[in-house]
């Protein structure tokens, strides 16, 4: 966990960097650091909770039947 | 950053003939064998030509307006919602892609090269790599492409030589009919996608410096490299034969490990692996760098590279919980991938689609006015 919050910390200094040498609007501030929000919170639940943020399953729940019915698996 | 007009023809064919075989040689290519056997090679030529149809049409629609972002302008053909729709699920697609290539490859890779070395380091590594090009730009990872193509093309256009004995084979005759029509369909459609993926350039038209020749362009460069796709599958097919090349897991490695020049040079799999890396890295870069940019776009961040490292962190969490071991990843590939890719690389139609209906409803009401 502390290796996770190192890593984002390393990525916020250089959006800041980024975003003070582009001088980027506010909104656009707000959008660029929520995304790296939201990535910190699907990373560390990646590290506890694997199975919780798979897509997969998802994946396989949506398309997996018309995939069968498409290729005529039984 | 958005540098247009700076991808030449020749950039774009470079990328494509990496694009169509890095990945599919080392990772498509055993499942085909097991359940296609020897129809594995019309599965391979009818799925190149309809997914290159594919984008052929996806690019025949771009090209209308060759200095704009699909993604700037889409919004005003089927809607603000729509649109976005459109790139959120893309831009999930193609980061998804992304982590798809990185975990085949950490999976490849690790437990062959780098024994003891955790999985999620390698990832991080190459996942950087990747990310700091995609930082430069998309026409970069064409610039990137251009210079080590020729290596990896000429490798592997020298490679059959190299295999002239089993070549001579009565097993040609397998290939010449059809033994299976299902796993013929199953297959092909299961492959069509891989060529599908290429639908991405129909979203970067101003990038490309001649954009009325891209077709021509995607269409040379795919030519190129289903060939190397074909003699890949066929060598392996002769010289290991249908049954051992459906069992192992990487028979493209494997028949890099029967290769030596004369007596003096043993053990050329560790070079071929080299430099087909750099292949796997064109591709893992390239998709990336789209799937970023559709987020940006999605989101209104004028700036792609202000999410491009957050965006690979995403991938790298995504990779490592794709799934629990290699089995596990290739089932759920099996099960549903290919109408998952195929149906986000349709989106792209709606656009045309959606744009035809409009025309249409337009002129009956002129006419009708």
């Amino acid at each position: 966990m502390i290796l996770l919050i190192l890593a984002f910390a390393a990525i916020a200094g250089h959006q800041t960097y980024l975003m003070r040498r582009q001088s980027a609007g506010r909104r656009e501030r707000i959008v660029a650091y929520a995304v790296t929000g939201g990535v910190f919170v699907y990373g560390a639940l990646s590290m506890y909770v694997p199975g919780w943020v798979n897509p997969n399953k998802a994946i396989e729940f949506i398309f997996g039947p018309f995939q069968r019915w498409i290729t005529f698996e039984s | 950053m958005r540098q247009e007009h700076t991808v030449t023809g020749t950039q774009l064919g470079a990328l494509v003939f990496v694009f169509v075989f890095s990945t599919t040689i080392a990772f498509l290519i055993g499942p085909l064998a097991e359940h296609a056997s020897f129809d594995g090679v019309w599965c391979i030529l009818l799925g190149a030509a309809v997914g290159t149809a594919i984008v052929g049409g996806a690019l025949r629609f771009a090209v209308r307006q060759p200095g704009s972002y699909i993604g700037d302008y889409g919004g005003s053909i089927v809607g603000q919602a729509v649109h976005r729709f459109i790139l959120l699920f893309s831009a999930f697609f193609f980061l998804y892609l992304s982590a798809f290539i990185l975990r085949e490859f950490t999976d490849f890779f690790v437990p062959l090269y780098l024994r003891e070395t955790p999985a999620v380091a390698v990832s991080i590594l190459v996942m950087s790599a990747a990310a700091a090009l995609a930082h430069s730009g998309v026409s970069a990872v064409f610039r990137f492409c251009q210079g080590v193509f020729i290596f990896i093309g000429g490798l592997f256009l020298i490679k059959p030589l190299l295999f002239a004995t089993p070549l001579d084979s009565p097993m040609w005759h397998g290939f010449t009919r059809i033994h299976d029509a299902g796993a013929l369909w199953e297959q092909t459609y299961a492959l069509i996608p891989w060529y599908g993926e290429l639908v991405m350039l129909a979203y970067i038209m101003p990038q490309f410096s001649t954009a009325r020749h891209a077709r021509r362009a995607v269409w040379i460069g795919a030519i190129a490299g289903t060939y190397i796709l074909l003699s890949e599958f066929l060598l392996m097919m002769l010289f290991l034969g249908p049954k051992l090349s459906g069992a192992i897991m990487y028979p493209a490695l494997e028949l890099s490990g029967f290769l030596h020049l004369g007596d003096f040079v043993y053990n050329l799999d560790a070079l071929i692996v080299s430099i087909w890396f750099a292949g796997l890295f064109i591709k893992l870069s390239i998709v990336f760098a789209i799937g970023t940019l559709f987020v940006s776009q999605a989101l209104s961040v004028g700036d792609s590279r202000l999410i491009t490292f957050p965006v690979a962190a995403f991938v790298v969490a995504l990779s490592v919980v794709l799934a629990r071991n290699p089995v596990e990843l290739a089932k759920y590939f099996e099960g549903s991938w290919a109408t998952f890719a195929l149906f986000a690389e349709g989106l792209f139609f709606l656009y045309p689609l959606v744009s035809w209906a409009r025309g249409l409803l337009g002129r009956r009401g002129g006419r009708s006015g």
